[in-house]
């Protein structure tokens, strides 16, 4: 293996920063980095199962380009040598795009990457494989029934949250400093949140979901999930940008945020969300939302009105348009689909029209409330999950008395946020010999700047942070 | 085609609409998945039955819910 000093600290050996600054260093960097990761994954993820292909060989390619194009002196990106890996829904050249399902295994392979993973490596960064998830993303725990269940890093016999769950649990384990993965209705910010790291969904339309196999159209976002602000914000910046491939990707310029990393909080007006987002939650999580609220000296409690009946129409939305994408393989061959998936699949396919049209309709009519928020406060938090990590075979979810359905719930209170396109970073709360929880913070459209400088603020207070497993 | 066969050529009984229909899952259940071309595998349609009717139970506060006539669906996402 190449000579590459990446040993100093864990610290250093998940950074996306501390790697490109060791990469950037010199020598054979790129090549050692890549290696010290396969090594990883080679190691751990029998355990672990978040990887579903490992593209050692093009990863060892790219750093070999790499490295022969620093030598040259050539400028190698911000990202220089920094590993990373997708959700199993991103297309990658030569590679059959799995998202989650048996079916898709029948594919031929993708003929060109994502443009997500196409910005990565022009930025410098390398690809090493894709991550496990639930099937077509219809879920929030990684329980697969055909690539098995990925656990939760911090504690093997719990779930890691889903449907980006391989994303975040390789964060976790610390197998890659960043992953891609989507959130239609949680699925970055729920596994972010019970893994202890940090999920980024921007605003609906920023980042190019080319390339990407979608559930619900209406609500799929993708996004990085990452173990330091500083990490989330560089690999943010360089995925931004127009793409005509999609076509609800913006045409905004790219707004950077690194800039505005340590600007601090001072100006920006905070409130917590109440109602919907103030029941119903473990001790654990409620502690977390105070420690955040208090630390950010936050007095005011807010309302978004008619929530329950968004989640709800959030809920209907998504089990239609999920349905209507799958439907002739739901006339074909419904018994090739996970048994997580296919009667709410084939149900979905049953709904009445009108009822999609007017869930359409409430989505305007919640999103207009969300922007008079918005004139008054500029960041709004909330808990991301309400409970802890739940052990693997956990089926239902007793709060105040009462008994949920577990896996629907764990997406209570991120659900009504994609439902409007907002954006969101959950951030983690790692309280010592403790699971960790996650928080939401959630800004107007396009405010993501504000998100990541309150976020920083946060971390640099001591408040947040991503634990080393 | 034999006309005689087409349904809107046969006059049948014809129903009482000023009377509330009895909502029956299964039934709708069964012939929704039929006019869709939907073949429910006999082992899965309990549970799409069940499914079906949650959704129906999650639908009612959205279906009850009084907007404007010019409450359009959402299209765009900005300040």
């Amino acid at each position: 293996m190449a000579n590459l000093d990446l040993k100093a600290s864990t610290d250093v050996m998940t950074s996306v920063a501390g790697i490109a600054k060791a990469v950037r260093a010199g020598g054979q960097g790129a090549m050692a980095a890549v290696e010290s990761t396969l090594a990883a994954i080679g190691s751990r993820d029998s355990e672990l199962n978040c990887f579903t292909t490992v593209t050692a060989d093009r990863a060892c390619h790219r750093a070999t380009q790499l490295d022969a194009a620093m030598a040259q002196g050539l400028e190698p990106g911000p990202l220089a040598g920094v590993p990373f890996a997708v959700k199993n829904l991103f297309d990658i050249a030569g590679v059959t795009t799995l998202a989650g399902a048996k079916i898709n295994q029948e594919n031929p392979p993708a003929p060109r990457d994502a443009t997500l993973i196409s910005r990565l490596e022009q930025a410098g960064a390398v690809l090493v494989g894709a991550l496990n998830m639930d099937e077509y993303a219809y879920g929030f725990v990684t329980i697969n029934e055909h690539f098995g269940a990925t656990p939760n890093p911090l504690d093997l016999t719990r779930m890691s949250g889903g449907s980006s769950g391989g994303s975040a649990a390789a964060v976790a384990a610390g197998l890659v400093p960043f992953s891609l993965g989507s959130d239609t209705n949680g699925s970055i910010r729920v596994p972010a949140a019970l893994c202890g790291i940090y999920g980024l969904k921007p605003t609906y339309g920023r980042l190019s979901r080319s390339g990407a196999y979608l559930f619900a159209a209406s609500f799929d976002h993708v996004g990085p999930l990452a173990r330091s602000v500083q990490d989330l914000a560089l690999v943010y910046d360089v995925m931004q940008g127009p793409d005509d491939q999609d076509s609800v990707c913006t045409d905004r310029p790219v707004e950077p945020v690194i800039p505005h990393l340590d600007a601090g909080v001072e100006d920006l007006r905070m409130a917590r969300l109440g109602g919907h987002f103030d029941r119903g939650m473990e001790p654990m999580v409620r502690d977390g939302l105070m420690q955040v609220s208090t630390a950010l000296d936050i007095h005011d409690v807010v309302a978004l009105p008619e929530t329950h009946r968004a989640r709800a129409a959030a809920y209907i939305i998504t089990a239609c348009e999920g349905s209507q994408l799958h439907l002739e393989r739901l006339r074909q061959r419904p018994m090739d689909f996970d048994p997580a998936t296919r009667e709410r699949f084939l149900a979905g396919a049953l709904i009445p029209n009108g009822w999609y049209v007017q869930a359409q309709r409430l989505r305007r009519w919640y999103r207009d409330r969300a922007r008079e928020l918005f004139q008054a406060y500029d960041v709004l938090i909330a808990p991301t999950t309400p409970c802890v990590a739940p052990p693997l075979d956990q089926t239902t979810l007793e709060l105040d008395g009462e008994n949920f359905p577990l896996r629907p719930h764990l997406g209570l209170y991120t659900q009504p946020i994609s439902f409007i396109g907002l954006p969101v970073i959950s951030v983690p709360i790692h309280p010592p010999e403790q699971l960790p929880v996650g928080v939401q913070l959630i800004a107007a459209p396009y405010q993501e700047a504000k998100l990541f400088r309150v976020a920083k603020y946060l971390e640099d207070q001591g408040i947040i942070s991503s634990q080393p497993v | 085609m034999n006309s005689s066969s087409t349904p809107w050529s046969e006059p049948g009984p014809v129903a009482n609409v000023s009377e509330p229909v009895k909502f029956e899952s299964s039934i709708y259940v069964d012939q929704a998945a039929a006019l869709l071309g939907l073949a429910i595998p006999p082992e899965l349609r309990s549970g799409v039955i069940s499914n079906f009717e949650q959704i129906h139970t999650i639908a009612q506060p959205v279906l009850e819910f009084s907007m404007a006539e010019t409450i359009e669906m959402a299209a765009t996402f900005d300040l």
